[in-house]
């Protein structure tokens, strides 16, 4: 009698070992993807590698923007702008707005407080960004005009969508 | 710039508002189309539906102001809670005068200063628009605005001060673009509401339209549209403007935001490409003021 009910205990007690290893696994991969990892302790290089890294998703949008407006660019640049907007976009709520660089803490941030405020929804946003840009790199991938412009119109509207409620632009 | 998107034939999910290519005055039979299209230029659903999940046009949407937080009204054509049981010429009334059928005067945050400049026609489509919607009741919320502001009794003194009705007055020179362009900018899309700075009593100061606002919605700095080659848009090129208008992006390849790319996506991006270009005709020709 003894002998059998240990045989629920040892597996009870692989299965309780189990799950909590896997609730471990499940915990460290959810405080990595919530953890920040800023690009640099100092909050002024922060801000600083935050405007490159926007400029930079600018400037490739511009480019896309000649090919989809048939002004002179081409699907080459197109690929290339997308490749730029994927890894910048995935920098931007891991590494490039960890707390206290907003309006008000450093000079000429444009940063509202409400991304730390509603920090689930900018990420949710940011989020938005990297699969408009995943899918404009596909588009720009398979070369079809049409399906480019389009995609590029979803990363536009990621990126005005997150600029409405996150950021304030100095005059 | 003709339209990108029509020498491609995308409609993009932005553009595809089922706008008609021509002025909404000759844009068909169906006066609920034609409304629609004054909807759009007007962007009458941002300040009257509370959030994307909220139900359309059924107002709550706050609108925080130097004067206090006013909440848009319900326009649904519910009877009791919306505008249901309005006569043409009572829809005409507020938007015009600013007056709601019992004779009350509006705050200004509704721009029926801007508004007053809209066509008969144009203001019966949109009612006529307004009318097919779903009704929704949900009753108006009171606005949150501080004395003297929130003295109602003072708004007729307001309306005589600074409401100037009677329609756009014709300038000679101008061409019917140009015209069309005012229009969309003065009167429908009422542009100046924002990118205006107000005076003590909150109402346009005309000398600097469009030259931009230090203190917008939010509290917020607007920027300076007019032709302004410093300060505004005036070194832009009219397809530049045009396209901003229609996906949101400026010519440096940012794209905007604080309440503009909103704007971009319920309003200007479901107008027709002519009339984008009107509107970036139009502002090339305002004088930078302030």
């Amino acid at each position: 009698m003894s002998r059998i009910s240990k045989k629920p205990g040892i597996v009870r007690n692989a299965v309780i070992c189990v799950a909590s290893a896997g609730c471990l696994v499940a915990a460290i991969g959810q405080a990595a993807a919530q953890s920040q990892r800023p690009v640099s302790a100092d909050p002024a290089v922060v801000v600083k590698e935050r405007e490159t890294t926007m400029k930079s998703m600018g400037d490739a949008m511009k480019k896309i923007s000649a090919y989809v407006k048939n002004e002179g660019g081409t699907v080459e640049g197109v690929r290339e702008g997308a490749a730029a907007i994927r890894q910048a976009s995935q920098k931007i709520a891991p590494s490039l707005f960890p707390a206290d660089t907003g309006i008000g803490r450093i000079e000429d941030s444009e940063a509202k407080p409400e991304i730390w405020q509603q920090w689930p929804k900018f990420e949710q946003a940011a989020a938005r960004l990297v699969t408009a840009g995943n899918d404009l790199s596909s588009a720009a991938e398979g070369g079809d005009r049409a399906a480019i412009a389009r995609q590029f119109a979803q990363v536009g509207q990621s990126c005005g969508g997150c600029h409405d409620d996150f950021r304030q632009k100095k005059n | 710039m003709a339209s990108w998107l029509l020498r491609l034939g995308v409609p993009l999910a932005l553009a595809a508002g089922g706008a008609a290519p021509s002025l909404a005055q000759t844009a068909g039979e169906d006066p609920v189309k034609r409304g629609e299209y004054i909807f759009n230029a007007a962007g009458c659903l941002g300040c009257h539906t509370e959030s994307k999940e909220a139900p359309r046009l059924a107002g709550g949407r706050a609108l925080k102001t130097p004067f206090g937080t006013f909440y848009g009204p319900n326009i649904t054509p519910d009877p009791d809670t919306g505008i249901g049981g309005w006569t043409d010429e009572d829809f005409i009334r507020a938007l015009r005068e600013g007056r709601s059928p019992d004779g009350t005067a509006y705050f200004p945050v509704f721009p029926y200063t801007s508004f007053t400049h809209l066509t008969d026609q144009d203001l019966r489509d949109l009612k006529a628009y307004l009318d097919a919607q779903p009704a929704v009741s949900k009753p108006n919320r009171p606005h949150d605005v501080s004395p003297p502001f929130g003295w109602r009794f003072l708004l007729p003194a307001w309306q005589a001060l600074f409401l100037e009705d009677g329609g756009l007055p014709p300038e000679p020179g101008r061409d019917a673009q140009w015209e069309r362009g005012r229009y969309l900018v003065q009167a429908a899309g009422h542009c100046g509401e924002c990118h205006s700075p107000r005076n003590f009593l909150g109402a346009i100061d005309h000398d600097r339209m469009l030259a931009g606002s230090a203190d917008g919605p939010e509290g917020k700095p607007v920027p300076n549209i007019t032709s302004d080659p410093e300060n505004g848009v005036g070194k832009w090129s009219p397809g530049e403007i045009a396209f901003l208008l229609e996906i949101g992006m400026m010519p440096d390849g940012d794209f905007v935001g604080g309440g503009m790319n909103e704007v971009v996506e319920n309003s200007t991006s479901k107008l027709s490409a002519e009339d984008r270009e009107a509107i970036a005709a139009y502002l090339l020709t305002v004088p930078p003021g302030g």
